[in-house]
């Protein structure tokens, strides 16, 4: 079981800057067929002022870091047991190749399921600019496999 | 540009289907480089083996990837309002079909605040 402490725990943040080629490389890795997404004529004829972020792109710009899991280790997670359960996004504002956004993460909660074979991690995600505007809010749930069961 | 005015969406409209190609190791390698994803249990399949998987198996956020696209596939929307989306990841699928599954989806996400 995570120790509850935990809860309120800052992860730290963290700057991006969007590079339209990072851009292309997600789009093709999903199988993108908007062009907008990786075309540069495209997504200035949809009035864009670069390649936009794709949705769930956000989610990478958390990972975009030197040690991304190292908050695992100070909870006494093996990265191994970890499964992504769930993952809410909000959008506010959209970022386009070339901005640069500040990622700040937090521990908000810590629950456990079936007396602690399962530890529930609730991560929030903050992306913002540089003039701290809120572009989009996510919360991701970590599911822990724990398999010696509770402790 | 198509824009499709909010106003005009209602509950039960359909999204179109949206069909994809089988899921290889090498969608798995080539997503886990592009999302910054590096966890090799999605990559390697020694260490899925140690962690007591049979084989490597698909990131949640491929799968959340294919079903955005669902969204970025259909005209532009107009919105005055914060877009939510609440989207459960497929973990069913991420373990029952890691590799060379086909994938179909036609259910509409979950979204609030249009």
């Amino acid at each position: 079981m995570i120790d509850k402490r935990f809860i309120g725990m800052n992860i730290g943040s963290h700057e991006v800057q969007l590079e339209k080629g990072a851009l292309k490389f997600f789009a093709t890795a999903i199988g993108q067929e908007n062009p907008v997404y990786f075309d540069e004529k495209a997504a200035e004829e949809a009035g864009y002022p670069g390649l936009p972020a794709p949705p769930s792109y956000y989610f990478s710009l958390d990972l975009l870091q030197d040690e991304p899991f190292k908050y695992l280790d100070t909870l006494g997670v093996n990265l191994n047991h970890v499964l992504h359960g769930a993952q809410d996004f909000e959008y506010f504002k959209p970022a386009f190749a070339g901005d640069t956004v500040v990622i700040k993460a937090k521990i908000i909660d810590l629950f456990d399921k079936k007396n602690g074979a399962l530890d529930f991690i609730i991560k929030e995600v903050r992306v913002e600019n540089t003039e701290g505007e809120l572009l989009v809010k996510q919360i991701m749930t970590i599911i822990v496999r724990n398999p010696e069961g509770g402790a | 540009m198509t824009y499709i005015d909010l106003s005009t969406l209602k509950v039960g409209d359909e999204i179109p289907p949206l069909s994809l190609k089988p899921i290889s190791r090498t969608t798995l390698a080539l997503f886990a480089g592009a999302s910054g994803d590096h966890n090799p249990i999605h990559i390697d399949l020694d260490v899925a083996k140690s962690a007591g998987m049979d084989d490597v198996f698909c990131q949640g956020m491929l799968g959340m990837a294919y079903m955005s696209r669902l969204l970025t596939n259909m005209p532009r929307l107009r919105k005055s309002k914060p877009l939510v989306l609440n989207l459960p990841i497929l973990r069913k699928f991420m373990h029952s079909s890691p590799v060379a599954g086909k994938l179909k989806k036609s259910k509409t996400p979950r979204t609030d605040n249009y």
